[in-house]
């Protein structure tokens, strides 16, 4: 055996002595488990459509208070680049958090 | 949800040892240690999804926690600060006569020796050592869990080895 191979046995000897987690820990966590509330979630495209709609909304009002001004004309094209930028960044939000996730949670509710 | 009540309660009373002496190696006082352990399983009790417990259940609640003490790394230090580590050298006084031989009570010492080298390594070698050693973890996973590469995982590995030898060493381990 080569002193390497000594020093990882050593190492996973040492660090592995187990400390039992004291009962009122565990009796409390236990208790946390059972009684704490079910986190409430949304989807994760709801604010991006609800993001959308008020957006739209507001080129509508501009294009409905303000009729066939630069303020309107400019307003289609800004809502519309908006809009783009949202979806843009949520997809890629969950993109990235679903990278992470992936290698021990499957079957996503 | 209940059914990840009951996954989550399982996964207390199954891995609650082996997740609480990770925390114990990782957080420097027992309170930072009782914390660390209770927010991971809450933690993984808010995360959305089913687990896959077929791939190293223990390596992925010590991700967990890694990554909790990771984001409040600030606040134990400061307790750090306030309550230094007083590591407990007590176990070699806990071995039983009739086993209390000299090569047990070196070999005690040298495991409590080590523990001690290995807390006063540096986050950046100690953590990996802990997901190596106590999580059984791969390179890959670990790399995955602490999000850096393959590479810097092997070589923090290799350093921290070097310097729990010379520790060893210095202190008359001949191996």
């Amino acid at each position: 055996m080569t002193d390497d191979e000594k020093l990882d046995g050593l190492l996973r000897m040492s660090l592995t002595e187990e400390e039992i987690p004291p009962p009122a820990v565990q009796a409390v966590l236990l208790e946390q488990i059972r009684r704490k509330p079910a986190k409430w979630e949304i989807s994760w495209w709801l604010p991006t459509v609800i993001g959308g709609l008020q957006t739209i909304t507001l080129v509508a009002g501009v294009n409905f208070i303000f009729p066939n001004s630069w303020l309107s004309l400019l307003s289609l094209p800004a809502g519309a680049c908006l809009i783009l930028c949202s979806v843009a960044l949520s997809a890629t939000a969950r993109l990235w958090t679903r990278k992470e996730r992936n290698i021990y949670v499957v079957d996503e509710l | 949800m209940a059914t990840e009540r009951q996954v989550v309660e399982q996964l207390v009373h199954d891995y609650g040892t082996r997740l609480y002496t990770f925390c114990r190696r990782l957080a420097f006082t027992p309170g930072d240690a009782d914390d660390l352990y209770q927010q991971t399983y809450l933690r993984i009790l808010d995360m959305k999804g089913t687990l896959d417990l077929s791939h190293n259940p223990a390596g992925f609640l010590m991700s967990v926690a890694t990554r909790l003490w990771s984001d409040e790394r600030r606040k134990f230090a400061r307790r750090q600060r306030i309550v230094p580590l007083h590591y407990n050298n007590v176990q070699v006084n806990e071995v039983p006569d009739e086993k209390s031989t000299e090569r047990m009570v070196e070999q005690q010492q040298t495991q409590i020796e080590l523990r001690e080298a290995v807390q006063q390594l540096s986050d950046a070698l100690r953590v990996p050592v802990l997901l190596y050693y106590m999580g059984d973890m791969s390179v890959q996973d670990i790399s995955s869990a602490l999000r850096i590469p393959q590479g810097t995982v092997k070589s923090r590995l290799h350093q921290a080895r070097q310097k729990l030898k010379l520790r060893l060493e210095e202190s008359g381990y001949d191996g």
